[in-house]
């Protein structure tokens, strides 16, 4: 992207499940993404013969079979998109709690996100329940830093809400409360009443809120500001998926998050331990020679096989490789859990694109959330609420940093039970010795 | 296993190991200080004429041991038990030297208990039991299938299988038959291991993946008995989900393992919710059986193997004492998450039925 001129960021669209995530971001793209009329019309045709006419939209990031029987989506899907002050790429989560995991691994890819809240009569108390996805994802997001979200209060075009100012409010100040105390400032937040299916201030101010007087959604987007690249920092790139393409190869692809990438740089994945040479960089179908923080891309490794490296896995150079940790401490903040907490307990970690099983393997100190101070030194169990530095044990190699030393590969939630128990900061590692 | 004799009176039985699971259920019979003899091999010195000792080979003897130490040795996959000589072979003179039982399949042993409890009592009874009833758990999303062995005191993690499917970011056709060729190496591995091991297949996993397997394995392997059951995620964390639901409960009815850890997991809870329903550790757990409040004593068996010999009378005597009050002693291994958990709280944990200040 430094060949562009105008500057990149990553944006998550998140929520809970048939808020209309998929539909907005597939009429926000119909809009000004510059699909094709024919394309869209074809797609309408497909949907309306097995009668799921609403899903038009949709079925632009829903591509999977599974996803447009099911009309839901499953993994990420990114897509290009511009407005007149940033090159965006939209990723598209799915709001499922079975797969809040590819949700993860969307937000930590993030630098902003439109998280969308759907006003229909029961929609909205539902994502916003105890279980719900609309808390979720907001804490998975401010958990893995993502700072900036923009909120689209949805389905304003719904019977049950009939574009009623009043019911925008209820929904935006039961959201911001919620935002308030995982910390965001709601000071900064915009909340946009739309309609994804109509299109009601998506682009255009739409005649059926009179009484709403800021910002458009398109607008708001352009209110978000771009984050620090660490152009300096060593080459650090998780991968989310690999493919086989012919002619090519294999093609990891990733979001660089620090450091640059070259083609010709000899690069290595870890913990798979395998090496090779960049041959070529792609992002959204365009060659590129250089990639930066914030770029998604492709990247065509000679020497590295399919099957030999995985989501999960991270990309660094040969020279300063990603660091596999042994065990390594965390401070962490525990949201939710219905018993205590023991050492031994072993729960599933969620960083930058990696999924472990990881032990609790000794619970070191209990510390005050708000000050930081020390409450117990080595306490026998943690629950509900409390503050600690654990140290942790991943049941398979993982690749992982220091918080202070390279952030977006050191912040992690842990979850289990289908419920997000708590979020974390890697504090300190020991790295694991591996057999060459 | 095969009980050939046994004397409650003196605390005496004889067994017959038939398998390797017997082993492991002796492993929490035997206690430190028991009495053990059985046949085995022991190294003959003779005395040289210069005075001093070399080997003379090995003769088959008949010995008691009292027990100090015992462990398992996975490469010989046997159970050794080792202490003190208490009586063998007059000409030999080994008594007080020291000796290594090494108990395998098809080995006869007879144990004599310094302290015989009822939770010994039920262990027997379960390694007696003939049907073994095994589940193998298969935790499965679009990623990765994590396959798990339960038994019914453990839950063993047996190997993964990854899928190579990609997403959708770029369009690499090849996706169906990619996933196709993973189902269908998921569902081969499982028919193998239904064979081999006689088990139940339980399907579990987030979203639809789960599904698509059973359709595969029932259409493949016509008479397997196979389930789905719903899980968050996979890997350890998924498959501890499905043992506390139904279908692993029918099928693993008086599973240790799934007792296990519902006990572990009310005494967690009430830790966390109602403290002064819970006793954990040995100062608190002694006063709570003396004023009769202990309703279930939960004592981890990697405890018992670990302390030293006047630590163990004393939770010998918490034991018998809870039993006395009509509470239950349950022996809970550390071979999984929870047993684990126990351990590291101190080992030794109780339920209570009034709450003591």
């Amino acid at each position: 992207m430094s060949s562009q001129k105008k500057e990149h960021l990553n944006l998550l669209v998140m929520g809970h499940v048939d808020n209309g995530k998929s539909t907005l971001v597939g009429h926000l793209l119909f809009l000004a993404g510059g699909l094709d009329d024919r394309y869209l019309a074809a797609l309408e045709e497909e949907a309306k013969k097995t009668g799921k006419e609403f899903a038009k939209f949709a079925w632009l990031g829903d591509k999977l079979k599974e996803e447009r029987e099911r009309d839901m989506t499953i993994d990420l899907s990114f897509w290009k998109f511009e407005t007149p002050k940033y090159f965006f790429t939209i990723i598209d989560a799915p709001g499922h709690r079975d797969f809040v995991k590819n949700m993860i691994t969307g937000a930590s890819q993030a630098d902003c996100a439109i998280l969308v809240v759907s006003a229909k009569k029961g929609e909205y108390e539902a994502g916003m329940g105890p279980g719900g996805q609309t808390r979720e994802h907001a804490f998975l997001a401010k958990t893995l830093g993502v700072n900036q979200v923009v909120v689209a209060i949805n389905k304003m075009d719904d019977q049950t809400v009939n574009y009623s100012e009043q019911r925008y409010n209820e929904v935006k100040d039961g959201v911001f409360k919620f935002l308030k105390m995982i910390g965001y400032d709601t000071s900064k937040i915009l909340a946009i009443p739309i309609s994804g299916w109509k299109g009601d201030n998506i682009i255009k101010h739409s005649p059926n809120t009179p009484w709403y007087k800021g910002p458009t959604l398109f607008e708001a987007l352009d209110t978000f500001v771009p984050p620090e690249k660490p152009i300096n920092k060593p080459l650090r790139v998780p991968i989310q998926d690999v493919y086989t393409i012919t002619g090519v190869g294999t093609v990891p692809v990733g979001r660089v998050e620090t450091g640059v990438m070259k083609v010709g740089m000899n690069v290595i994945f870890m913990p798979a331990n395998k090496a090779g040479e960049v041959k070529s960089i792609e992002t959204h179908h365009m060659k590129i020679e250089e990639a930066v923080p914030g770029d998604n891309i492709g990247f065509n490794v000679k020497g590295v096989g399919k099957t030999d490296i995985h989501r999960g896995d991270v990309c660094g150079e040969v020279s300063k490789p990603p660091t596999v940790a042994e065990t390594f401490k965390g401070r962490i903040f525990v949201l939710y859990h219905p018993t205590a907490i023991a050492a031994g307990y072993t729960p599933v970690l969620h960083v930058h694109t990696a999924t472990v099983a990881t032990t609790f393997l000794e619970l070191e100190k209990k510390i005050d959330p708000k000050t930081g101070a020390v409450i117990e030194e080595k306490p026998s169990f943690l629950k509900q609420g409390d503050s600690a530095i654990v140290t942790f044990k991943p049941t398979k190699p993982l690749a992982i940093e220091l918080y202070n030393d390279l952030p977006p590969l050191g912040r992690f939630a842990l979850r289990d039970m289908g419920r997000t128990i708590a979020a974390g900061v890697v504090t300190e590692i020991k790295p694991a010795t591996l057999a060459k | 296993m095969n009980v050939l004799e046994k004397d409650l009176e003196r605390k005496t039985f004889e067994v017959e190991i038939e398998d390797k699971e017997d082993l492991w259920h002796l492993y929490n019979i035997i206690d430190l200080g028991d009495m053990v003899c059985g046949q085995t091999f022991r190294e003959v010195r003779v005395s040289r004429g210069d005075g001093g000792e070399e080997r003379g080979g090995r003769r088959k003897v008949y010995l008691c041991i009292e027990v100090e130490d015992l462990y398992f040795q996975s490469f010989t996959e046997s159970l050794r038990i080792r202490g003190k000589v208490i009586s063998g072979p007059e000409d030999m003179h080994i008594q007080g030297q020291y000796h290594t039982f090494s108990v395998k399949e098809r080995d006869r042993i007879k144990i004599s208990k310094k302290v015989w409890l009822s939770f010994h009592e039920e262990r027997l009874k379960i390694a007696q039991k003939k049907e073994r009833p095994r589940a193998v758990v298969v935790t499965i999303d679009d990623q990765e299938a994590q396959l798990f062995l339960v038994k019914e005191y453990s839950m063993e993690h047996l190997f993964d299988v990854q899928s190579h499917v990609s997403g959708k970011y770029l369009e690499s056709g090849g996706r169906s038959a990619e996933k196709s060729r993973y189902l269908s190496k998921v569902a081969e591995e499982l028919g193998r291991l239904a064979e081999k091991e006689k088990a139940f297949i339980i399907v579990g996993g987030p979203g639809f993946t789960k599904s698509e397997l059973l359709s595969i394995l029932k259409e493949k392997f016509k008479n397997i008995k196979a389930v789905e059951e719903n899980a968050s995620s996979i890997g350890p964390s998924g498959a501890r989900e499905i043992l506390r639901r139904g279908a692993l409960n029918r099928i693993l009815k008086d599973s240790l393992l799934i007792r296990d850890s519902e006990l572990v997991d009310e005494f967690l809870f009430r830790l966390a919710n109602k403290p002064s329903l819970v006793a954990y550790g040995i100062e608190e757990v002694k006063k709570a059986v003396e004023r009769g409040a202990v309703d279930s004593l939960l004592v981890s068996g990697r405890l018992i193997k670990n302390v030293t010999q006047e630590e163990r009378s004393i939770i010998e005597e918490i034991c018998k004492k809870t039993e006395g009050y009509g509470g239950k002693v349950y022996f809970v291994g550390a071979e999984h998450e929870k047993g684990l958990q126990l351990f590291n709280l101190g080992g030794i944990a109780a339920l209570l039925r009034f709450s003591i200040s």
